[in-house]
């Protein structure tokens, strides 16, 4: 993680400028990449409210407020981070991260039970051809779309646990008079992204039954 | 070879995209070629209806994913974009490398999708067709177009923040040449706009792939929610095709009427309104899909609020012209064909989006003959007179001038016996994407065909001529037309960090009355 | 002769009420692109040949900031005012266009498409396929369904399009003003033999139709009949009858009028809402009722008796005595 000035930069206050103004523009479209999804379901949830009352309430919203916090926690130990990175702390530096990195991947732990418990109850989007309604909008509707948005945010969220662990590798090898922020920073402004988008997802799918 | 593969210099990776994206170029005008020879004759006799549809899809699919949206900003943008701004590259070098392989990646899966067996959903992947019904490879080539529109975001990147960070001292906002103010709007749209496709486009391999269903009316899902993301990006995306053509355009008119840019303000202005008007009007596409009355004559207006500020770059460039020395080469003869050709392009365009029109018009031929007017006959002259004009620049070289303004007229001639005929069969009720037709419109048709062999021609030609120029044409010398703009200021072909010392600006831009003289063909005359 | 002569005419001869309208609006906005394409092309040849690079003008002369500035705006200004001028005149059309008669002289016909070919269903039952009979100078309004993915009605004599979703009940219309027989087209791609999904309609003299219509061998029911029978057997009555009014909304009198939902907004009750309404009653909830006491019947009916259904709630659209 040395931060050596490269081509085509001048200086380092220059180049770490440039990342940063990079990272927003790459975060302005993960915003509408995400819009997507939430157009989505700003479209079904208007032509089937039906839909949400009836199976939203199988989320467990208990589970989804653990995973919040750890999210919420891991924003806060990231913004640790960034500080400690450009104060060339390099002890904390990498306590911090690991606190992120764990907080994150308990999320994902979380996550993955949560899919596995509505796999084992048959709350799947696949279309069950053996029930004698036949298809119409109903439960692989509803999970379709939950694993949907949930699936593109965990995938978010295993990108940034990469990120995290290569910059933990990184700080671990750079003697700590050569750490300098702006990669931290960069995968600060992306892990806090995630975490917003997960503040999106959840009262949107958990909570949606009872904020009607 | 292995140093041009893992290059990170920003001029070899335009020359790698170049070569890239000839062979797609090639590839869907070979395609296109098949359609035009199979459209001759009304019935489907040389191909069956079902590889017709696989014809024309591959066919939109690359020249729009794989060639036009690429075009100019990968290669003349990554190749002029530092050398405008006077710097040794762009910001970020590995970055740009690494949206080459991701590109190259695209197009390689839509490649095999179509050696597997092909794609039949028509470029517009419109479901559920392409969901449920077709049984081709649509999982691969959304893939395929996908990493395409990755490639893209990343360059959209790389361009926003080189132009934000490093231009060279003193070279203002007011003071950036008009083609990287048109680059700088394209980018903003790649940004904001390619995301919504990709996740589109994954949407569609999940439903087809898993067999969950999103836009499948069976499980509450609407093919119409489809149609507006992807016409949201969609739409958007021909300002992607047509911008930086407009940039080179605004280059080449003031270097070749020897004069300042008419309203250097309004033109650099315009591609940003053109930019950000571009967002709201994808509704036009879905007039009669049943999108309501009062959406229908929102996007109707919207459509013509866009069109005014194309209207000024066309008033521009013509004031250019005005009081200039207008001196006709190549990419002069390239650029004028843009402007009259985009003009009745455009014009078709506002036919298409007064709403009683499009009733009748909507997927007809003449929506087909309305976007190649403006893409083939705009953008693709834009692209050759570009090429033509740094040609110079990057390899070197002179072409053969003569060849040049043959193959121009050539292709100017070939392109309206290609497509004018086709408004006509588009208003006489012929619907697109038919591998037949009734008799009535035979003769359009085969009139169409004909004019598309000339077309081929040339675009042959300067393939040849620009190749040979290689080796056997004359040294360019580092300025041949006389033209202002940091990129000229250097040697020809630039060395690997653009400029021997860092460049300083200290006037306004395109002061043509005090530029040097041309050096190229006769030296100043005609 | 003739093979020169039809290639080059425009548009193809009209046959709809409405044919003539779009035509005036095509021709002048051709008019205008023409007349904007001409002036640019001969403004670039004039600048062309007058200012061509020679001795004694080398060097371009510039401009005048101000008056730049000047022609800019006045040019943006009366582009502007062009593009107004078009856009009003299409949408005013379009409104024309679009706007689906009622009345008791129209006559339903029912379309479902299918790839790839067209059928059709009469309002006295009568069934037929790639061939649509219809009398001239009645308006003939169309229930468009789809069976299976997008199509689209077009009747290039008629200057007439709509898109045919599945899951979407659309209406469109058309009064053809002369018999003949005009070409019905699929414009929007739909796969293999898209190009083939082609009919007829032939338009006939009202006498000559009614005659053809009583040809008619199809024993079926008419299909506001079927409807009804169909609404008795699922018990709708058990609700909709009208005196029971304080329980569900009276069906009668309401396709094509305006109907106030809970949410406060106010939706047509078109074919569209019905479908849906039967479906899904909870999506538009009808102000002064309750949401969750219509039971939906989604995969109680299928495709054909919904249209069944409709067609006989849109019988009772001119029903007496019951408005509330
Ligand atoms: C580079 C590509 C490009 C560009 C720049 C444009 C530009 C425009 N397009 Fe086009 N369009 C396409 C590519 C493009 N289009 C494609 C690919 C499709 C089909 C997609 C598919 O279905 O497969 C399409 C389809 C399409 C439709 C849908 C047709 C249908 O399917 O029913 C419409 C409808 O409104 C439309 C409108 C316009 C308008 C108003 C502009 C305007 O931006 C044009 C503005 C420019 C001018 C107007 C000319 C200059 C102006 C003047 C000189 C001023 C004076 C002029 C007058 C007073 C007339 N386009
Ligand atoms: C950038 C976009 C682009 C370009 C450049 C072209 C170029 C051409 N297009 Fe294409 N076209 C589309 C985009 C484009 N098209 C799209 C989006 C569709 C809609 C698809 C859909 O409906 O889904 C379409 C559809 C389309 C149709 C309608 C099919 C239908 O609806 O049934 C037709 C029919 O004539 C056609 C013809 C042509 C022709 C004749 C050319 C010619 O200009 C091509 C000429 C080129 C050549 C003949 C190649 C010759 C060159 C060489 C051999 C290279 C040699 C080089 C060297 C030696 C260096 N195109
Ligand atoms: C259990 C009672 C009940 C039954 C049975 C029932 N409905 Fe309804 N229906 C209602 C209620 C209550 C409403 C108003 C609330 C709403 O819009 O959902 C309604 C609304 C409607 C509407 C919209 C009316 C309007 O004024 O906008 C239609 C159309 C309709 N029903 C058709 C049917 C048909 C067809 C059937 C039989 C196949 C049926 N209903 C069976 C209770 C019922
Ligand atoms: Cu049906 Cu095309
Ligand atoms: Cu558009």
């Amino acid at each position: 993680m040395s931060e050596a000035v490269r081509e085509p930069f001048a200086d380092l206050p220059h180049q770490r400028d440039a990342v940063a103004l990079g990272m927003w523009a790459f975060l302005g479209q993960e915003v509408l990449f995400f819009g997507v999804l939430f157009v989505f379901y700003t479209s079904l949830r208007l032509r089937h409210p039906d839909l949400f009352a009836a199976f939203a309430p199988r989320l467990d919203w208990r589970l989804a407020t653990a995973m919040t916090v750890a999210l919420l926690l891991s924003s806060f130990t990231m913004a640790l981070a960034v500080r400690f990175a450009f104060t060339r702390a390099r002890v904390k530096l990498l306590l911090s991260l690991l606190a992120t990195l764990a907080l994150g991947a308990a999320f994902l732990a979380m996550k993955g039970w949560e899919y596995a418990h509505h796999f084992a109850r048959g709350e799947t989007p696949f279309v069950d051809l053996a029930d004698e309604l036949g298809p119409g909008p109903g439960l692989p509707t509803f999970f379709g779309l939950y694993f949907v948005l949930t699936g593109f945010h965990a995938l978010h969220v295993l990108g940034g646990l990469v990120a995290l662990a290569w910059l933990g590798f990184a700080a671990w090898r750079t003697p700590a008079m050569d750490l300098r922020g702006s990669p931290v920073m960069a995968v600060g402004l992306y892990w806090h992204f995630v975490d917003i988008v997960w503040l999106f997802l959840f009262p949107a799918l958990y909570l949606a039954a009872r904020l009607t | 070879m292995k140093s041009w593969l893992t290059t990170t210099d920003h001029k070899r990776i335009a020359l790698l995209y170049l070569g890239t994206m000839t062979l797609f170029f090639t590839l869907g005008g070979l395609l296109a070629t098949v359609i035009r020879v199979e459209l001759a004759t009304a019935a489907s006799d040389l191909v069956t209806a079902e590889t017709y549809n696989r014809l024309f899809t591959l066919h939109g699919v690359i020249m729009v994913f794989f060639f036009l949206i690429p075009s100019i900003p990968t290669f003349l943008g990554n190749y002029l974009l530092p050398l405008m701004l006077g710097a040794p590259d762009l910001a970020f070098p590995r970055l740009n490398l690494a949206s080459w392989y991701v590109f190259v990646a695209g197009g390689l899966l839509t490649l095999t999708a179509m050696i597997a067996g092909g794609l039949d959903t028509g470029w517009t992947f419109y479901t559920p067709y392409s969901t449920t019904f077709s049984d081709s490879h649509v999982v691969l080539a959304v893939l395929g177009v996908f990493l395409a529109g990755l490639s893209s975001v990343f360059t959209g990147i790389n361009f926003i923040v080189t132009t934000h960070r490093l231009r060279a001292p003193g070279l203002t906002w007011m003071r950036l040449p008009l083609f990287v103010w048109s680059l700088y709007a394209t980018s903003l749209i790649l940004v904001l706009a390619t995301p919504v496709l990709a996740m589109t486009l994954l949407l569609v391999a999940i439903e087809r792939g898993l067999q969950i269903g999103i836009f499948d009316p069976e499980v509450g899902g609407s093919p119409l929610l489809f149609q507006h993301f992807f016409w949201f990006y969609s739409h958007p995306a021909v300002y992607i095709m047509i911008l930086p053509g407009m940039g080179v355009i605004s280059e080449l008119i003031p270097c070749f009427s020897r004069n300042r840019p008419f309203g250097y303000e309004f033109v650099a202005a315009s591609s940003l309104a053109i930019a950000v008007f571009g967002f709201l009007v994808w509704g036009h596409h879905m007039f009669v899909a049943g999108q309501s009355y009062f959406a229908s004559v929102v996007f109707s207006f919207l459509s013509f609020a866009v069109a005014v500020p194309s209207g000024v770059k066309v008033f521009s460039w013509l004031g250019t012209m005005h009081r200039g020395s207008v001196w006709l080469t190549t990419p002069m003869i390239y650029a004028l064909g843009f402007v009259a050709l985009f003009t009745i392009g455009g014009g078709t365009g506002l036919a298409l989006a007064m709403l009683a029109v499009d009733v009748h018009l909507h997927d007809t031929y003449f929506v087909v003959a309305h976007f190649h007017t403006i893409m083939v006959g705009g953008m693709l002259m834009a692209y050759l007179g570009g090429l033509h004009f740094w040609w110079p620049k990057i390899s070197g070289r002179l072409y053969s001038e003569r060849w040049g303004r043959i193959a121009a007229y050539i292709l100017l001639i070939g392109f309206l016996l290609t497509f004018l005929p086709q408004f006509l069969l588009g208003t006489q009720g012929l619907p697109r994407r038919t591998a037949s037709y009734p008799p009535e419109y035979q003769f359009l048709q085969g009139l169409s065909s004909a004019g598309a062999t000339i077309l081929a021609v040339g675009y042959v030609l300067p393939g040849i001529y620009l190749l040979a120029s290689l080796v056997r044409g004359r040294p360019a010398g580092d300025n041949p037309w006389g033209a202002t703009g940091l990129e000229w200021q250097t040697t020809s072909p630039p060395p690997p960090h653009n400029f021997a010392a860092p460049p300083v600006v200290t006037d306004d831009p395109y002061d043509y009355p005090r530029a040097p003289q041309p050096t190229a063909i006769g030296a100043g005359h005609v | 002769m003739t093979l020169l002569a039809m290639p080059f005419e425009v548009l193809p001869a009209a046959a709809s009420a409405t044919s003539g309208a779009v035509d005036l609006v095509v021709f002048l906005v051709f008019a205008v692109i023409g007349l904007v394409s001409l002036g640019v092309l001969l403004a670039m040849v004039v600048l062309v040949v007058r200012n061509r690079r020679r001795p004694g003008n080398l060097t371009g002369r510039g401009h005048d900031p101000a008056t730049i500035w000047k022609t800019e705006l006045g040019w943006c200004a009366l582009t502007a005012v062009v593009f107004l001028c078009l856009f009003t005149l299409g949408a005013v059309t379009f409104d024309r266009i679009e706007r689906v008669p009622t009345g008791p002289d129209v006559l339903d016909v029912a379309v479902t498409a299918k790839r790839w070919m067209w059928s059709f269903q009469h309002p006295s039952g009568r069934r037929e396929l790639s061939q649509l009979h219809v009398p001239a100078g009645r308006v003939v309004r169309l229930h468009l369904s789809s069976e299976d993915v997008i199509h689209s009605f077009y009747v290039p004599a008629f200057r007439l399009k709509q898109d045919v979703v599945p899951g979407w009940l659309r209406t469109a219309w058309f009064r053809a003003t002369a018999p003949g027989t005009y070409a019905l087209a699929c414009a929007e791609y739909c796969g293999t033999e898209h190009a083939l999904m082609r009919a007829d309609v032939v338009v006939m003299e009202p006498h000559v139709y009614d005659h053809w219509l009583a040809q008619g061998d199809d024993p079926r029911p008419p299909l506001a009949a079927a409807g009804r029978a169909l609404f008795q057997k699922l018990d709708c009555g058990a609700c909709h009858e009208t005196r029971l009014r304080r329980r569900a909304p009276p069906l009668e009198g309401l396709y094509g009028r305006p109907v106030t939902l809970r949410d406060g907004s106010s939706v047509l009750a078109d074919d569209d809402y019905l479908r849906r309404s039967i479906l899904r009653p909870d999506a538009d909830i009808v102000a002064d009722y309750q949401g969750g006491v219509m039971p939906t019947y989604a995969g109680l009916v299928d495709d054909d008796e919904l249209l069944l259904l409709v067609a006989y709630i849109r019988s009772l659209a001119d029903a007496e005595g019951v408005s509330p």
